[in-house]
């Protein structure tokens, strides 16, 4: 499917009044079952990685990896139980010793409908952010994987953090923002921390459909940890969608596994103990 | 090459300090910066994953994120480092939050290429703000850095410890640190050099505090000034000057601008050169 296929598809979804789905993946078992439950588009990254290897995603942060090679790894079982679904490749932009380009050209060769800028910079406070830039390797060169990426037809999801990284991201031609509010936070039910999570991404989604008013907004992280307080974000902020991290992959495989195990385990200690009681 | 044992390496260390002489020490991201400072009789070479960013021409903070293993680049270089310096001690850097390897076997690993101390990079002393709270609370932070120069300290190998505030100071000291390089933030000057950075006066009292929180816990503890403002020999008299710090950890200072200067110089040189008389093209 071509990039305008992709997009008149996603659209069509909006005019539903659909919220769109897009999954982060580490594996392929995942991505398939994403797939069956009708996720809209499949991301693979390096926080996903780490996840399903059972390691904290803070580590995509730290320089123990190369992210994009754990990416490209990982990327051709996902492509191979994709099937329709459009998949992204998540690239981290600010390795000074890639040219971006060829990644592209890369990516561009597998049967990859776009890129995300995963690893981003944003994770880490303005400070450390200042020094990167100042460095040539901060969120300039996000923009930048992103605009060249549009000029070959890729579609681009575009993390921002805040209303001036969403302003940058759509002028660049950024097709999907993922507007991440930091790290998941499981079992928060704090209704001050939604509301301001909320505030926070209207602000956002404002600032973003400014520049272009069809820009697709998808809000991840904070809060937003289960379907009931996503369902809510998405009617009070007017968002397209949400991408699943953590809340759609390692936490339903772990709690699945645990369940089933358990019912094993129990199913087990019967017949033993009738076994004993004949002895 | 030649491996120190930990009262080895600290004797050499406290001789010079007992004549009043500084100890200055610096990093190292390829072999030939390592052979030079070796022969200039620099009294410790320090190697880690920043370093061959740097020498490639990049920032130093790419060794930062995630684009490679911080361990093993160290222990490639180490292996192209060693080869090539002769009296000098080499301490080599550990990420302390490796995923993949037991910090024990690495430590061996380490000891076996000839490595005479351990310290602590990557360390996470460069993050801040809501990520680091994050880390440290998540077994990938400061604490198992602290724990990093414990374990050293228990197999007696010596160690080095960047740190960034007193109560990191007074934690490496606890933790048995030989050396504490209290970090003054990232490096000025040059091509690539940090743009925002502390002032002379600011840096050294900050200097000043981190070296009385680690000296309150071991008065004999070594302290390094390190980084900031302290980017050359005269900015680093300033640090001799009004701090109480037994020497100076180079690392941009004593490889990178060194080796863009003199390039640069040579290059200009060469070029101002006139060539002599000869048949005019045809």
């Amino acid at each position: 499917m071509n990039l305008r296929d992709i997009l008149e598809r996603l659209a069509d979804g909006r005019r539903q009044r659909r919220p769109m789905i897009c999954a982060g993946v580490g594996s392929g078992v995942t991505a398939k079952g994403a797939v069956e439950g009708g996720a809209d588009l499949l991301a693979v990254y390096n926080t996903a990685v780490y996840r399903i290897m059972g390691l904290p995603t803070a580590l995509a942060f730290l320089p123990y990896d190369d992210a994009n090679r754990l990416t490209f790894e990982v990327l051709p079982q996902v492509i191979a139980v994709a099937g329709s679904t459009p998949v992204l490749a998540g690239i981290g932009a600010h390795d000074p010793r890639v040219d971006l380009e060829r990644v592209l050209m890369e990516v561009a060769g597998m049967r990859v409908a776009g890129v995300t800028n995963e690893p981003f910079i944003g994770i880490y406070s303005a400070d450390l952010r200042a020094h990167l830039e100042a460095a040539g390797l901060g969120f300039g060169r996000e923009v930048s994987l992103v605009r060249q990426a549009v000029i070959h037809d890729l579609l681009t999801l575009a993390w921002v953090f805040d209303s001036s990284q969403a302003t940058a991201m759509v002028e660049a031609g950024a097709h999907l923002l993922g507007i991440n509010l930091g790290l998941t936070t499981l079992g928060t039910n704090d209704p001050n921390r939604l509301d301001q999570a909320i505030q926070a991404l209207q602000e956002i989604i404002k600032a973003a459909r400014s520049v272009r008013r069809d820009v697709f907004t998808l809000i991840h992280g904070g809060p937003f940890s289960d379907p009931e307080t996503v369902a809510a974000a998405l009617r009070a902020t007017g968002a397209d969608g949400y991408v699943t991290g953590s809340t759609a992959e390692t936490t339903p495989v772990r709690s699945g596994v645990a369940d089933t195990i358990r019912r094993f385990r129990s199913g087990q200690a019967q017949p033993r103990r009738h076994a004993k009681n004949e002895e | 090459m030649k491996q120190y044992a930990r009262s080895e390496f600290l004797n050499r260390l406290n001789q010079k300090r007992r004549r009043g002489e500084p100890l200055i020490m610096g990093g190292a991201g390829i072999g030939l910066v390592a052979k030079a400072a070796d022969r200039a009789g620099i009294d410790a070479i320090f190697i880690y994953n920043t370093g061959p960013f740097r020498m490639d021409g990049h920032g130093s903070l790419a060794g930062y994120l995630a684009y490679g293993d911080s361990n093993q680049m160290t222990l490639d270089l180490g292996r192209h480092v060693l080869r090539v310096v002769e009296e000098t001690p080499v301490i080599g850097g550990i990420g302390a939050a490796d995923p993949y390897r037991n910090i024990d076997q690495l430590l061996d690993e380490m000891m076996r290429l000839g490595f005479s101390g351990i310290t602590n990079v990557p360390t996470v002393g460069l993050y801040d703000g809501t990520f680091r709270k994050h880390i440290d609370a998540t077994n990938l932070g400061y604490p198992e850095e602290v724990k990093l120069i414990e374990r050293c300290r228990r197999r007696d190998i010596f160690t080095s410890a960047y740190a960034f505030t007193p109560g990191e100071c007074r934690m490496m000291a606890e933790a048995g640190a030989d050396v504490i390089s209290p970090h003054v933030g990232l490096t000025s000057g040059g091509l690539i050099g940090a743009k925002e950075v502390p002032n002379l006066d600011e840096a050294c009292e900050k200097l000043v505090a981190m070296c009385e929180a680690a000296r309150a816990v071991r008065s004999d503890v070594i302290v390094l000034a390190h980084g900031g403002p302290f980017e050359d020999p005269t900015s680093v008299q300033v640090a001799f000057d009004r701090t109480p710090v037994d020497g100076y950890l180079g690392a941009s200072s004593i490889e990178r601008l060194p080796v863009e200067r003199a390039i640069k110089n040579v290059v200009e040189e060469f070029h101002a050169l006139k060539l002599g008389r000869r048949q005019p093209a045809p």
